[in-house]
């Protein structure tokens, strides 16, 4: 073995995280430099032959490591590193291929260096597990969206939206509420490079409605008993009635039957059709259903033929924080008497029950 | 959460220019942050006092809206503490129904849970006040809960040969005493049956505060000089399930008992 006058050495490895912190998805960038000293011994007469620069980085950064040169200085790039603070170890090393009075040797000396490198990676969720898709940022007017920077980050962040409302503003968690009208806000987190992270979102009003008959011909609520025989009247139960769009949850959205007149009076109804009135807000659930009930009863003989309808209208708003009252389209209610045995029809949402 | 909700409704009750006044003049220095928000507390305590709920919840709303907005120091987390505390004590007492100020407590919870960097007592105090109101919120749940039938419409239940009556009618149009009120009557329960479902689903949303809290507790204990008898009185307060047991008692048999 070789006796130094000067052992090899390596030192002061430099590591500069060149971008830190980045958004999720940018690739990272580090250089990294040595300094080495070769050995010297001039009694075995050592004479290095070659000198081999190897680079190697470890660390919970799952990612892509792509190493660009293999000199004393390198420049190293990852993509794909997950959110949060991710520590990296750079170890360098140099091999000196050398040959003396006893023949070939190698002398390999080492050094390393931890640095991190903090990656921002902003996730959001809807709150409503309805629709099944919760990462969407297509999302109903009011609906509400956690909102968090994955693996907590070290650093300082203030969040901003350019409409709707945060609950916080600063932090690495958040929940988002969607304005109350159709729009596409962004959700903006700054960070303490003066950088940013963001979710565009669209959001979408309710545009119509679809009624199912559930059951039919019962007395009202809360009997649910079924009508008896000879009494006339014709009532249904509908639910649900969605509301679409359904790629959206609309459950912090809530709906409300208005006030109409009777119209087109005729017959048997002639005097005795009165106006709808108008009824509590309903609130929407997750699936943007609600249940409505038709019905038109006891009615005195004798009956003859007639009829008159409501046009009532429908308003929706979000139940919190809002202003704003939008409208879903007429609901058209029909109620006639069809013969003088008083068989009535009853119509709604295009649906209808004859009895 | 609904943590804006009631900013409409304050709107609607006229109080905006409190609110802007207590925005203005919040963090204009720390003695005076104390005054305006104890005056704050008072007046919330006058408004409770004289019934007056809605507005209670509407100023309530914009308190808290306040403290958790701005960035979080000692001061707030302790000011947090006191407001959870005494809108708890109302919640819990008289509600049944309705969400009154369930986001706002929801709001108060987390954000201590996530900013209190009290140790020692202090802290501890915090553990039992956010593992009460977690029990709270998980006691007044009704197990399997279904949703109540909610209509848009009610059909009156009419008398035979009687006055002929439609879903949706006026109450005021019907002559028959009794029809119309055992209409009122059934409009007021599909009320009541909203505000039964909007509690059930709110209260079931609001458990997500357990995370926070279990945390919270989990820190504290991780620093050690935790009695172990107040640990169980935690465990039992806040009515934790299974694994939640299980998280805590890691982080006991890891730093032990004092």
């Amino acid at each position: 073995m070789a006796r130094a006058d000067n052992p090899a050495s390596i030192s002061d490895m430099t590591i500069s995280a060149l971008n830190s912190p980045v958004s999720y998805g940018t690739t990272l960038q580090a250089t990294a430099s040595a300094t080495a000293t070769p050995p010297v011994d001039t009694v075995s007469e050592l004479t290095i032959t070659n000198t081999i620069w190897l680079w190697t980085a470890t660390g919970d950064t799952n990612s892509v490591c792509i190493e660009t040169n293999s000199e004393n200085s390198t420049d190293w790039y990852w993509t794909n590193a997950p959110g949060g603070d991710n520590t990296v170890t750079i170890t360098a090393s140099v091999t000196y291929k050398c040959t003396n009075m006893y023949g070939p040797t190698n002398i390999s000396v080492s050094c390393s260096n931890t640095f991190t490198v903090t990656v921002i990676q902003l996730t959001n969720q809807c709150v409503s597990t309805t629709p099944s898709d919760q990462t969407r940022t297509t999302i109903g007017v009011g609906e509400q969206v956690s909102l968090w920077l994955v693996g907590s980050p070290s650093g300082t962040f203030s969040w901003g939206t350019s409409a709707g409302s945060l609950l916080y503003t600063f932090g690495t968690t958040n929940v988002f509420t969607a304005p109350d009208t159709a729009s596409t806000p962004t959700v903006t987190v700054y960070y303490n490079s003066g950088s940013s992270s963001r979710v565009p979102f669209n959001v979408l009003e309710p545009t119509s409605e679809l009624a199912v008959i559930y059951q039919s011909n019962l007395l009202s609520y809360p009997s649910g008993q079924p009508l008896p025989a000879g009494i006339q009247g014709a009532s249904m139960e509908l639910y649900p009635i969605t509301v679409y769009p359904t790629n959206v949850s609309f459950y912090n959205v809530e709906c409300q039957e208005q006030y109409c007149a009777a119209t087109g009076i005729w017959g048997y109804f002639t005097n005795r059709a009165g106006p709808h009135a108008r009824q509590d807000w309903v609130q929407l659930l997750a699936d943007n259903t609600w249940a409505d009930e038709a019905g038109c009863t006891n009615y005195p003989a004798p009956w003859s033929q007639g009829g008159y309808q409501w046009i009532i209208p429908v308003k929706w708003r979000v139940v919190v924080g809002s202003t704003h009252t939008g409208s879903l389209p007429n609901r058209t209610e029909t109620f006639s008497i069809d013969d003088t045995n008083g068989t009535t029809t009853v119509s709604k949402l295009v649906q209808s029950v004859t009895r | 959460m609904k943590t804006s909700m009631l900013l409409n409704m304050m709107l609607r009750g006229g109080l905006l220019v409190v609110i802007v006044c207590f925005t203005e003049s919040c963090f204009a220095g720390e003695g005076y942050v104390k005054q305006t928000i104890d005056k704050q507390l008072a007046q919330l305590e006058d408004l409770w006092t004289a019934g007056k709920t809605e507005e209670y919840c509407a100023q309530g709303a914009a308190v808290v809206r306040d403290l958790i907005t701005a960035k979080g120091d000692a001061g707030s987390i302790s000011t947090s503490a006191m407001l959870l505390k005494s809108f708890s004590d109302k919640e819990f007492a008289v509600r049944g129904s309705g969400i009154g100020v369930l986001s706002e407590t929801y709001d108060l919870a987390v954000y201590i849970a996530n900013n209190d960097k009290a140790r020692g007592l202090e802290r501890q105090k915090n553990d039992a006040l956010l593992t009460e109101y977690l029990g709270h919120i998980r006691r007044e749940q009704i197990r399997n809960f279904s949703r109540l039938k909610v209509l848009a419409n009610i059909t009156p239940s009419g008398v035979p040969g009687g006055q002929g009556v439609t879903s949706g009618m006026d109450p005021n149009g019907i002559s028959d005493p009794v029809v119309r009120s055992n209409y009122l009557m059934a409009i007021k329960q599909n009320h009541q049956n909203a505000l039964t479902n909007e509690r059930q689903s709110s209260l079931k949303i609001v458990e997500q505060v357990s995370g926070p809290i279990v945390q919270h507790m989990i820190s504290t204990i991780g620093q050690g000089d935790v009695p172990s008898t107040l640990v169980t009185k935690w465990l039992d307060s806040g009515d934790f399930n299974d694994q939640e047991q299980k998280e805590v008692k890691e982080i006991v048999d890891r730093t032990g008992f004092k």
